[in-house]
């Protein structure tokens, strides 16, 4: 005991040693790195060549410079728009949230996290469940008597707008809300006492002191806007293209790879542009650091304030829960006829769209039963976790006790976040579909693809709960003999393991709802859930609107238990 | 004139405050004095206009102003930590409440300048907030409450996070500017010696009512209750019995002393309390013989600004205070004869 008592006194008293590049560290960072520079950066560069080639000949075929910029437009456009409209309906419920004490706050707070999560084409269903031609709405107006043909919310600016902001009045509600929490009450107060009505006490004192997060905000709302595919795709339709969507059309309906090379650089320059503003101004926010005043959240007094409460509450209700429910109505009743239908149409109760999923009809887009695309997703979200842990806790472990050359590995792994997952999926496509590395039809590019996605995530959420152990009990456990293995394993994992499983339970859900760099390097014998809606909401009919549902149903349950696992670790 | 009338408050079931009625006259400082949670703050927002009692009228110069906003009061309210707009430099954040009142830019120039030079803060219009130090945000506060020239200045808790020397300077800064400018307020504090320093009359809270209110010769000479007399310091409180009426003698465990009464004469047998100040008794050594006083042992004498507090311990290990022009040796034998003193009731 003497010893040991000696050896940790010595720990504590003498320098603590700089990590530096050693071999066992080195060793470490082989697996993630080899594995980023492979699956990410050849095909990154594999685009960039083809595209820079078919730059210098612009002018293929049916694409023209033209195309470029009209995508290029809309994507500004709509991504401008959609952040406006993001803020506009965030705010309230940022001021809400931050300001006033009501029941369920918790419940509500801890909801936000849903939109992160939710695959893009199960609120593309929610939404074409809520809007579309045979969608609630348009039934709630026929049957109104208000209307006689349904009307045309679908493949609409506004339908993009309004998913958009589902998913993006989370961030603003998050960033805004607490930045807002933070702010000293009686600053508004003291404008007042100086004569300020409440509008002039929020132009002149308020919104000033939020601009720095509302910017953070605004700017990584703009950034997911950007980037946005399954949403344009499916509620905006073939009228509309955005440079994700038109990556797409270009490689797998057009077959011009050299064209969609050429959108995806311009893409990943946008994007990357992008990344570099929103760090900056998230920073910026960070720094701009806010008292906390006496009175913080309280509960409404009087008429007026419980009044504007619910307003904005039922506001927010609306937006959140709608186009959650929707599909699961859908998917449990009848209300148009299947394609081939001879008997008359009974509206009502039925379990069919879930028994037909366990059917392989002729007419079906599929040559095996559509249940079995659930069991890919399963597979895939599976060997995604494994992969994406199995990168991410090594970098993680690293990159929280960070020397300087792993400092300069950090923006190389977290750079396939900046980056869209169509063009991902591209690059793959192009990179990996010839010797030596044809890899295209093997059962592992999936999960490979969606743990690139899901890595930056990873190592974000493992390292500062990593770094967050305090150093001195690991000197203390190696202090008492404890090789550096037995040091992870016993202080270091008990106390990460929370931060594991939730990270474990992000990357499930990610690959869950992956869709954009799915579809183009999926194999069409396995199809994956995502890929099954968006089939079924390709065809038209009855059954296949109402398997649509069904399946988002399903899909929406898998993400439910993933989103309870993480939000029960965060505990 | 500001009165406040009958003003009731209560949070979430819980009373802030009851019946608490209040008059402020023209040019007068009036002083809110209590511990924290006495309800001091609400009171005062409640002035302010930032809430609104659940009963009771505020009145300015006789009419009700109970339900107007706040903006349109026209009073000025410095916060306990000072709430400078961050995003705005000092002559910005004193221009705001002439801003507000839509002058024209010269004369809010004029104003910011004769603000600041006012509170020794001239030239100081371009520092940002953050660079200045307590008292100077402090200052600029000020500043920033009386540029709109205010009907009622409110001030909550204004040096609460100083240091007690720069303290002392700003107390005087305070009371020069509010006599100069004739504008009659309003200030909160839990530090009595700061109340009786700034205002000529206190009001003391306790439990969301005001238990007493006068002047700080009267608090001290008549506290209004145990209560009271233990918040102000005023020295050692015991349980006792009225043994005669005139001259009055109230009888206690250490013995009997001469007392008198700041209200009515109590009746002879009345149980209450009596305060033995320290300051103005007598010692003796002579320790044997008629008891008059309380004989104790000398535990500690400790250096005062003027003279000693010596504590005493009885033989039942009551501690007992009393001021010293000397100081005495620890553990020695002594009999304190104090003063006469005031007889309180619950």
């Amino acid at each position: 005991m003497e010893r040991d008592d000696a050896a940790v006194g010595r720990m504590e008293i003498g320098p603590i040693p700089r990590k530096s590049f050693s071999g066992g560290r080195a060793l470490l960072w082989i697996l993630p790195v080899a594995f980023v520079g492979i699956f990410f950066y050849i095909p990154l560069l594999s685009i960039l060549r083809m595209g820079a080639g078919a730059a210098l000949r612009v002018g293929l075929g049916a694409f023209s410079a033209r195309t470029i910029l009209n995508a290029a437009g809309f994507t500004f456009y709509q991504a401008a728009l959609s952040t406006l409209l993001t803020v506009i309906v965030g705010l309230p419920g940022a001021y809400v949230f931050a300001r006033y004490e009501f029941p369920l706050k918790r419940l509500l707070r801890a909801f936000l996290i849903v939109p992160f999560i939710l695959p893009t084409v199960v609120v593309a269903a929610g939404f074409e469940s809520l809007l579309g031609p045979g969608g609630w709405v348009n039934l709630a107006l026929e049957g109104a008597g208000l209307i006689r043909q349904p009307l045309p919310f679908l493949h609409s600016v506004g339908a993009i707008l309004l998913a958009h902001v589902f998913y993006n009045t989370s961030i603003v509600l998050r960033l805004v809300g607490s930045a807002w929490e933070r702010l000293d009450s009686n600053l508004p107060a003291a404008a007042r006492v100086l004569g300020a009505s409440r509008w002039q006490a929020f132009r002149r004192v308020t919104l000033p002191l939020l601009v720095p997060s509302l910017l953070a905000a605004a700017a990584l709302v703009f950034l997911f806007d950007f980037t946005s595919f399954g949403v344009i795709l499916i509620l905006g339709g073939p009228g509309f293209s955005t440079l994700e969507t038109e990556i797409y059309i270009q490689a797998l309906q057009a077959f011009n790879l050299p064209a969609a090379s050429l959108l995806s650089i311009v893409q990943i320059g946008c994007t990357l542009a992008l990344v570099v503003i929103s760090t900056r101004l998230a920073q910026r926010a960070e720094s701009a650091t806010l008292k906390v005043g006496y009175r913080t959240a309280r509960k409404p007094v009087s008429a007026a304030e419980k009044l504007s409460l619910a307003a904005v509450l039922c506001l927010l209700g609306a937006l959140f829960f709608m186009p959650l429910i929707s599909p699961v109505a859908s998917s449990f009743l009848r209300t148009e006829a299947a394609r081939g239908e001879r008997t008359a149409v009974q509206t009502g109760f039925t379990l069919d769209y879930y028994r037909e999923l366990f059917i392989n009809r002729k007419e079906a887009a599929f040559f095996a039963t559509p249940i079995e695309s659930a069991r890919n997703s399963l597979l895939v979200a599976v060997a995604t976790t494994v992969i994406a842990l199995g990168m991410g806790i090594p970098a993680s472990m690293l990159l929280s006790r960070p020397g300087r050359l792993d400092r300069l590995i950090e923006p190389f792994l977290l750079l396939p976040l900046g980056t869209s997952a169509v063009t991902l999926g591209l690059g793959m496509l192009v990179a990996l579909s010839r010797p030596p590395l044809d890899l295209i039809r093997s059962p592992l590019l999936l999960p490979v693809a969606h743990s690139l996605i899901a890595l930056p995530f990873v190592v974000r959420g493992l390292k500062p709960a990593l770094a967050g152990i305090p150093a001195r009990l690991r000197e203390a456990a190696a202090a008492l003999g404890a090789s550096p293995f037995r040091v992870w394993q016993a202080v270091d994992f008990p106390i990460a393991a929370r931060a594991v499983l939730s990270a474990a339970a992000f990357a499930f859900a990610v690959s869950l709802g992956e869709f954009g760099a799915t579809t183009i390097i999926v194999r069409p014998d396995f199809p994956t859930m995502p890929v099954a809606i968006y089939r079924f909401l390709s065809q038209p009919g009855g059954l296949n609107y109402g398997q649509a549902m069904a399946m988002a149903t399903l899909l929406m349950l898998l993400c439910a238990v993933a989103v309870t696992t993480i939000e029960r670790t965060r505990e | 004139m500001l009165e406040l009338r009958d003003i009731g408050k209560s949070y979430e079931g819980n009373p802030l405050l009851e019946n608490v009625s209040l008059q402020i006259g023209e040019c007068e400082t009036v002083c809110l004095l209590g511990p924290s949670g006495s309800g001091k703050s609400t009171l005062l927002r409640i002035a302010a206009g930032l809430e609104s009692p659940d009963r009771g009228e505020v009145l300015w110069n006789g009419e009700t102003i109970t339900r107007m906003p706040v903006h349109l009061r026209g009073f000025g309210l410095m916060f306990q930590d000072y709430a400078l707009f961050p995003h705005l430099d000092v002559g910005e954040n004193v221009a705001f409440g002439l801003r507000m009142k839509k002058l024209p830019r010269d004369r809010i120039q004029n104003e910011v300048r004769e603000a600041l030079a006012r509170v020794n803060l001239a030239h100081y219009e371009h520092r940002r907030v953050a660079e200045l130090s307590g008292g100077e945000q402090q200052r600029v506060a000020l500043a920033r409450a009386l540029a709109p020239r205010p009907g009622l200045l409110m001030l909550d808790e204004p040096l609460g996070a100083l240091d007690r020397a720069l303290r002392e300077e700003l107390i005087e800064e305070i009371r020069r500017v509010l006599k100069s400018m004739r504008t009659p307020s309003l200030y909160v504090t839990h530090d009595q010696e700061e109340a009786f320093a700034v205002a000529a009359r206190v009001a003391i809270l306790h439990g969301g009512r005001i238990v007493q209110v006068g002047s700080p010769e009267e608090l001290v000479a008549r506290p209004a209750s145990v209560w009271v007399a233990k918040f102000l310091g005023l020295g050692n409180i015991l349980p006792g019995r009225v043994r005669s009426g005139r001259p009055l003698r109230i009888e206690t465990s250490l013995g009997e002393f001469p007392a008198e009464s700041p209200e009515r004469l109590p009746a002879i047998g009345k149980e209450g309390w009596i305060l033995l100040r320290p300051g103005g008794g007598a010692f003796t050594r002579r320790t044997t013989g008629a008891q008059k006083g309380i004989r104790g042992v000398v535990r500690e004498s400790i250096r005062r600004e003027e003279g000693y507090r010596v504590l005493l311990v009885d033989d039942s290990s009551r501690e007992i205070a009393c001021s010293s022009a000397e100081p005495f040796p620890e553990e020695e034998q002594l009999v304190w004869i104090p003063a006469k003193g005031t007889w309180l009731v619950e």
